[in-house]
């Protein structure tokens, strides 16, 4: 077999192993957004609307989503209550532009199961917080979808003595 | 992993032992940098392993390869740091090569390509999937001696997903030793 031929072979070699994988498998790449979140905060109960589809990134390539690669949350949080606090969140389908919800729904899906806060200023890093956060498939269905509802709540806070100063959503995702 | 090692090194000996006269056989290990490709959640990281060559022609040599990477920590997006550690990588593959010829003294150009199973994993994200791969690339490999290559390769690997893929850049530099040449 002369070269030519052996490369030619290997040429289509490739050539097939690519038709195979799809050219999906040639142009996709991983993005990361990093979403602020800003609660409207009433006496233990917090609501946002989570919304990445401005997101630029998630604009490019929104139609050619292929998968949630990770979700994880990061908050920095001051408690002055006098012992710790349990922290909940729940994540639900996008309600839209309309009054801010004063419970929350059936529907919603528990992402945090009774985090423990204890006073003081405290810092949830994104790392720490994919090792707790639960329903994670609920949550990549609706991360997916580009908009969800985000609601927490927390025990014993009046309203001003147990504040999340400041939270991100952080979104991994891999598009073609 | 340890089986499919013992594996691989028990198919070399058996092979170099029975048919060392007709095929040239050598094994080999090989390290360098592992750059992945437009993954914002991954930085440049490592990547070392072993690879055997089986020369049924002189100038055509399958070459069954293990390798193990591990990307970096990514840098910060958006100016915020994720604080998570880079994915591991391995592989099992079988390339096949034109070029380096085994046994010949000197510089010779290699093309090569070839598919694996790879495995992506991620401790801190729970990412984790394996499925079948590609790969392919260029080299460059220095006879010193007749039972000894040095090696200069770049790869593309494309590790296939759900949907999409994983990419990476891998440049290595390795040694490979031939079992039977020169005696």
């Amino acid at each position: 077999m002369s070269t030519a031929k052996i490369l030619l072979v290997l040429a289509s070699v490739m050539l097939i192993a690519i038709a195979f994988s799809g050219c999906k498998s040639i142009i996709s790449g991983t993005f990361v957004i990093v979403e602020n979140i800003e609660f409207t905060a009433g006496s233990g109960f917090y609501f946002y609307q989570v919304d990445i589809t401005d997101e630029e990134d998630w604009d490019e390539h929104k139609d050619d989503i292929d998968f949630i690669d990770a979700v994880g949350v990061e908050f920095y949080i001051t408690s002055t209550e006098a012992t710790d606090v349990t922290f909940n969140a729940y994540v639900d389908d996008y309600s839209g532009i309309g009054p801010l919800p004063a419970s929350i729904p059936s529907t919603a899906t528990l992402i945090i199961d009774g985090l423990t806060v204890p006073p003081g200023e405290i810092v949830i890093t994104y790392k720490e917080s994919l090792s707790f956060l639960t329903g994670i498939d609920r949550l990549k269905e609706l991360v997916k979808l580009g908009r969800f509802d985000y609601y927490g709540t927390s025990t014993g806070n009046d309203g001003n003595t147990f504040v999340i100063d400041s939270g991100k959503v952080i979104i991994t995702f891999s598009a073609s | 992993m340890k089986k499919a090692l013992i594996a691989f090194g028990l198919t070399l000996i058996v092979i170099s032992g029975a048919r060392a006269q007709e095929i040239k056989i050598g094994a080999g290990a090989f390290g360098g940098v592992n750059i992945p490709i437009v993954q914002q959640d991954q930085d440049m990281g490592t990547a070392f392993g072993i690879r055997g060559r089986i020369a049924f022609k002189p100038i055509i040599v399958i070459e069954p390869n293990i390798t193990f990477g591990k990307w970096g920590e990514p840098g910060d997006v958006d100016g915020y740091e994720l604080g998570i550690d880079g994915s591991k990588i391995t592989s099992f593959g079988v390339d096949v090569a034109v070029g380096g010829a085994p046994g010949v003294p000197g510089l010779k150009p290699i093309i090569f390509a070839g598919i694996g199973i790879y495995s992506i994993k991620n401790d801190d994200t729970d990412f984790d999937e394996s499925k079948l791969g590609f790969d392919g690339g260029l080299g460059l490999m220095i006879g010193a001696m007749s039972y000894l290559d040095i090696d200069i390769r770049g790869t593309l690997m494309i590790a296939t997903q759900e949907e999409g893929s994983k990419k990476a850049a891998i440049i290595t530099g390795g040694l490979t030793y031939y079992f039977g040449a020169g005696q």
